[in-house]
């Protein structure tokens, strides 16, 4: 519990990563990135002292859950043109993504 | 008459028995916040021509009788927090040039009650750090030292205040961004208990501990935005049943736990000293106080961040340049145009916590990370409300330190995030905090903060209101923005 560890993010990692986040990085964000997240992942191995093998997790801190609305169209819409004012690329009322295959 | 030395409260009063107009109070600010930007860069934006038009429309209003609880009272409000037709950048390049085509659920309440939006703040982009360092637009200068940061996330909304260059301001506090720099500019900042306050407008960083709250010079002002913002909405499905209510009582056997952890190693003693002269002057008052323990104290961090991090991996997804923000690259595939938008629009701070809680969430680490902060945070929320049984309050400083110099820690993550060391307890257990001005150290504002249980806004501002009451700290200016 608690021990020191090996650095847990490597270059490798970080790659993958990196590729799962859709963030292009520069050699030198790279390097800074990777000394930051190995010094706080050995900051957060903390939490390895504590034993929570009984607790629930929390995902709503007041337990919250299942919140419904009645099916309707609630308040005012946005006009197709008010919706679309902010996209770089548009054609005839869509919006231009990048090609996807 | 100073209209910018009036608390919201009287400049309401003034203007409803006609004695100062809308368009008078509007133009002061804004000449007063144009003076002084420069020197502080509280704003990303002054929305000049918005405040002018507003303040016109306010003044014909006002004619046919439609009153407001805020009618004529200018709000800066942070960059986190959607506005019609004002440019909303949450400090960040991706979202340079956006205009969003809604206002937040806050603003049309704001709106309606007849406050006058006179500007966007600066914050640390995306509202992650602690410092307002971190922001594409430059740092935001503490009006009370010009070398100090001026605490964050929601820094603009606080040096704006301190520096009177609007009477009240919106932040947001996902794990102190509220308090932190309310402490720092020696003004009262209140985060919400977790779901009072809808977000529908509100940039996403942390879904699971973030709100939108008060920032104000005055404890009076802070229950006026109180009453105006909170309440269900539907556009929000995380929302409780809750109406602000707060009606003035004394402290007499207020109780209140003193958690020794937060007083103790890591804490600069002069900051600890300043809490410990309120505790007396609150005892002095008739309210008792017991020391306690709070052994989870040193996971909070770590909690917290493994948290937020995985949520704004998951939230800062939808930045792809396709419907807003610079537009993306369409002669490449989408992958790559994807990762170079991303990789130019955001900051080093945003990257960071992008990885890591892409890394926390991942396959073969999610157990270990994730899904135990979140078990921690069940821990820590039930040992508050356990502590909250037997007490009314509970009282830390609301940061270690006092402002610290610009530059001073920002190469550095893990310095950063240890100002918010003592705060995200709060957030993590959805508890309402409040940073109360407590004095200051060689002339740096330091703050102390209040937690009490969901829903007991109005215990904290009875607390604050007798501080304020005793001790003025809440009248004092800067000499830095005399103009």
């Amino acid at each position: 519990m608690g021990d020191s560890r090996e650095a847990i993010i490597t270059p490798e990692t970080l790659e993958y990563l990196s590729e799962l986040a859709r963030l292009r990085l520069t050699e030198s964000e790279k390097k800074i990135i990777l000394r930051d997240l190995n010094r706080i992942l050995e900051y957060f191995s903390i939490i390895d002292e504590v034993e929570v093998a009984d607790v629930e997790p929390a995902f709503h801190v007041l337990n919250v859950s299942n919140v419904m609305r009645e099916d309707e169209v609630g308040g005012d819409s946005l006009t197709q043109g008010e919706t679309l004012a902010n996209a770089g690329h548009k054609e005839e009322g869509y919006i231009k993504a990048p090609r996807m295959v | 008459m100073d209209v910018t030395s009036l608390t919201a409260k009287q400049i309401v009063k003034l203007v409803l028995t006609g004695s100062l107009s809308p368009v008078d109070v509007v133009e002061t600010y804004l000449d007063r916040a144009k003076k002084l930007n420069p020197k502080i860069n509280a704003f990303i934006t002054i929305a000049e021509e918005h405040a002018r038009r507003s303040a016109e429309e306010l003044e014909k209003r006002l004619k046919k009788g439609f009153p407001g609880k805020l009618i004529g009272v200018p709000i800066a409000v942070k960059d986190v927090i959607s506005t019609k037709g004002i440019e909303t950048t949450c400090a960040s390049k991706i979202l340079k040039g956006y205009v969003p085509p809604y206002d937040a659920t806050v603003i049309r309440r704001l709106k309606a009650e007849g406050a006058i939006i006179i500007g966007k703040t600066n914050m640390d982009e995306f509202a992650m750090g602690s410092s307002t360092e971190l922001s594409a637009y430059g740092p935001t200068r503490n009006p009370w030292n010009l070398e100090r940061v001026v605490g964050g996330s929601s820094g603009g909304s606080g040096a704006a205040v301190a520096a009177r260059m609007a009477p009240i301001a919106l932040g947001s506090d996902t794990g102190g961004s509220i308090r932190c720099p309310a402490s720092f500019c020696n003004i009262v900042g209140l985060k919400p208990t977790y779901g009072t306050v809808s977000r529908y407008g509100l940039i996403s960083y942390a879904c699971s501990l973030e709100q939108i709250g008060p920032m104000t010079v005055d404890v009076n002002d802070c229950a006026l935005l109180m009453e105006v913002i909170t309440g269900k909405d539907c556009f929000d499905s995380t929302m409780i049943d809750y109406k602000f209510k707060w009606t003035p009582r004394e402290v007499k056997g207020l109780r209140m736990a003193v958690p020794k952890e937060f007083f103790g190693e890591g804490t600069d003693e002069r900051v600890a000293n300043r809490v410990w002269d309120i505790i007396k002057l609150l005892e002095s008052h008739g309210a008792i106080y017991e020391e306690i323990s709070f052994p989870l104290a040193r996971y909070v961090l770590a909690c917290y961040y493994i948290i937020a991090m995985s949520e704004a991996s998951s939230n800062l997804a939808r930045y792809d340049g396709v419907r807003y923000g610079p537009p993306c690259d369409l002669s490449l595939p989408w992958y790559d145009s994807y990762s170079k938008i991303r990789g130019e629009g955001f900051g080093i701070e945003v990257k960071r916590r992008i990885i890591l809680g892409c890394f926390a969430l991942s396959a073969g680490y999610y157990g270990r990370y994730y899904l135990k902060a979140l078990k921690l945070r069940t821990m820590i929320r039930n040992h508050v409300l356990s502590i909250l049984k037997s007490f009314d309050v509970i009282v830390t400083p609301t940061t270690p330190f006092p402002p610290f110099k610009i530059g001073e820690r920002v190469e550095d993550p893990l310095a950063l995030y240890m100002a918010d060391v003592d705060t995200v307890v709060a957030n993590l257990a959805g508890v309402p905090a409040i940073s109360v001005p407590a004095g200051f150290i060689d002339g740096l504002p330091v703050g102390a903060q209040f937690m009490a249980n969901h829903c007991c806004e109005d215990l904290l501002l009875t607390v604050a209101k007798c501080i304020q009451d005793e001790t003025n700290f809440h009248t004092k200016v800067s000499k830095e923005v005399r103009l």
